[in-house]
């Protein structure tokens, strides 16, 4: 038995003992460690809403309109006298949906049309360098805006918005890394080998690619996060009374003068929210992308 | 240098046509019906059919579209709701957004490029770790929240600057320039904080090459070494990342504006959605699409001048 245990342990699979490497290298760096803790707390905040909000976001109280903190209301009221933690707590649900759904969408288009180009060449790659162009020339707030403006305004729609203007950029990521991985000594191999190209691809190329692409990740969803607080902000979002970081900001400005907190609250939450997946992008990026180790 | 050049021009002006009719069918796509909006209370049948066959949209899109395109390169771009010209309300906010701009690339100018060599230098000193830290702040801080706080801060409570509003240069350059200090320094945090990542990596890299270690082993004082032979080189990525960054420009301009209520081309942008103005919102686009594709043109050219490696391998990957 304890035969069995020390071999486990000293002959872990290449695999096993690659992935032990990157957590150690991971932890080795407190920001990215603090990051990942902050963000898994957001995304806590997010699904367990109910449960932490001390109100119901949308509860308003008339005899407690623009009050500061007190015991009962720890970040204090804002214009409607609903309670400011339990609609920051509930607009975590909004931000991190949007960023990570966003997210995902956006992968979903660019990994399978910048694998095909970068991986077959030929006739496709063109169109799809052209195309991304195109729709790179068009900034990614006008393309989001414009999208939400036609789809109308909704969260869904506002993260359908983000995803698909967060496209072209990781569309020209993944035909440049298959582009480079297809001219790899061992994936040269696998074709003499006669492997087939959906084989190659699965087998090769984008398991070389994981890293990047989550690198990628990481730093698209605090762009979307920050993305669906503008969308909101402008009435292209979330829309009022539903709690969201960018409808706090926007119903906070006629009341700068008199309750600046009702601004810096939701503010504060975003920032914290995309600073946290800012921090473990770059971490991830130290850890599973040495080259550009900075 | 011919034949890239021509290459490049024709992707450009290939990118140009699919974004001319990318604006048209989206403009087409947005809700609403334009004659309704043209209208206003009058919903007669009669009048709706007058005003859509005055705007040609009982013509088929083909032909909408090629009417359009055909004005536009003339420079007209119709009349928006108010029977304004869309070309010369472009014409008159542009420089405004321009102004604003060019303040707020030279901020993050001068912070990024100052702060990215800064850091290089001292690698690992508390100087380094003060502008990473200052450059993930920026990359994460939302900039129209930013701006909402310094309105608070220095407008409401300090009552230094102006909330918000613009004077131009002719009338007033002090005010011009105390009305632009916000904004312009909301708008040009983001590039600064992306300018000073990609100077201080550049820089480092420049640092272990080759030729500065020959440099300082000709004797060079320190000073010229950074300044002469490890900057000069990190600066060609720059005009790379102001390109690529010229769309979050924009964006940026587009809420910034909104914020410090600038009547400049951003404002128009949102403005035009809101009101649902499908002429003025295509000519807005369509120009921000065309000052895009020409600014990164004229970037990948500078680049293709100032690194010729380029010229020959096609874009670098």
């Amino acid at each position: 038995m304890s035969y069995v245990d020390t071999a486990a342990a000293t002959e872990l699979s290449p695999r096993a003992r690659r992935r032990r490497l990157l957590r150690k290298r991971f932890l080795r760096r407190p920001l990215a460690v603090l990051g990942l803790l902050v963000a898994l707390a957001f995304v806590t905040m997010a699904i367990f809403a109910p449960a932490l909000a001390p109100y119901d976001p949308t509860e308003l109280d008339v005899t407690a309109i623009l009050e500061g903190p007190t015991r009962e209301h720890l970040l204090g009221t804002d214009e409607l006298g609903r309670d400011i933690l339990s609609r920051i707590v509930y607009g975590a649900r909004a931000s991190i949906l949007a960023g990570v759904l966003a997210t995902l969408l956006a992968m979903a288009i660019a990994v399978p049309i910048g694998v095909t180009a970068g991986y077959f060449r030929g006739w496709l790659d063109p169109i799809v360098a052209r195309v991304t162009d195109v729709v790179l020339a068009f900034p990614f707030l006008i393309l989001a805006v414009g999208l939400a403006a036609i789809l109308g305004p909704s969260l869904l729609n506002a993260t359908i918005a983000l995803g698909v203007g967060a496209a072209p950029g990781l569309i020209r990521v993944a035909r440049g890394e298959a582009l480079s991985l297809r001219e790899e000594d061992y994936v040269r191999a696998a074709i003499a080998n006669g492997a087939g190209d959906t084989s190659i691809i699965g087998r090769h190329v984008l398991p070389n690619m994981t890293n990047t692409l989550i690198v990628q990740a990481t730093v698209t969803i605090p762009a979307a996060i920050i993305g669906e607080a503008v969308l909101s902000f402008l009435g292209l979002g979330v829309q009022p009374p539903t709690p969201s970081w960018g409808v706090m900001l926007s119903a906070a400005q006629p009341y700068v003068n008199d309750a600046p907190r009702l601004a810096l609250v939701p503010g504060l939450a975003i920032f914290f929210c995309s600073l946290s997946f800012n921090l473990l992008g770059d971490g991830l990026r130290d850890v599973l992308d040495p080259r550009t180790t900075r | 240098m011919g034949g890239f050049l021509l290459r490049k021009v024709g992707a450009a002006l290939i990118v140009l046509f699919l974004a001319s009719v990318l604006v048209f069918v989206g403009a087409r796509a947005l809700p609403g019906d334009p004659a309704l909006a043209l209208g206003a209370e009058d919903r007669d049948p009669a009048v709706m059919e007058a005003i859509r066959h005055k705007y040609h949209l009982d013509e088929p899109m083909p032909l909408q579209y090629v009417r359009w395109l055909g004005l536009a390169l003339q420079g007209d771009l119709g009349t928006d709701q108010r029977e304004l010209s869309v070309a010369h309300t472009i014409v008159t906010r542009i420089p405004i957004t321009l102004e604003l701009s060019a303040f707020a690339v030279l901020i993050g100018m001068v912070i990024g490029i100052g702060s990215g060599v800064l850091a290089a230098v001292r690698r690992g000193k508390p100087a380094d770790y003060a502008s990473t830290t200052f450059a993930l702040v920026g990359l994460s801080i939302p900039h129209f929240w930013l701006g909402i706080m310094m309105i608070i801060v220095f407008a409401v409570n300090l009552q230094w600057l102006p909330a918000g509003g613009y004077v131009s240069f002719q009338d007033d350059p002090v005010e011009n320039i105390r009305h632009l200090l916000m904004p312009a320094i909301v708008l040009g945090t983001g590039l600064s904080a992306v300018l000073m990542r990609q100077m201080r990596s550049s820089m480092l890299t420049s640092l272990d090459a080759d030729y500065v270690r020959t440099a300082r082993a000709k004797g060079l004082s320190e000073w010229s070494v950074i300044g002469k032979h490890a900057l000069r080189n990190s600066l060609i990525t720059v005009t790379t990342v102001i390109g690529l960054q010229l769309g979050a420009l924009i964006s940026g301009a587009v809420i910034t504006e909104q914020i410090f209520g600038i009547a400049g081309f951003g404002r128009l942008t949102i403005d035009a959605i809101n009101q649902r103005d499908y002429t003025l919102l295509q000519g807005v686009v369509l120009v921000t699409a065309v000052g895009y594709v020409f600014v990164n043109l004229a970037v990948d050219l500078i680049y293709s001048y100032l690194n010729p490696r380029i010229r020959i391998s096609g874009r670098a990957a």
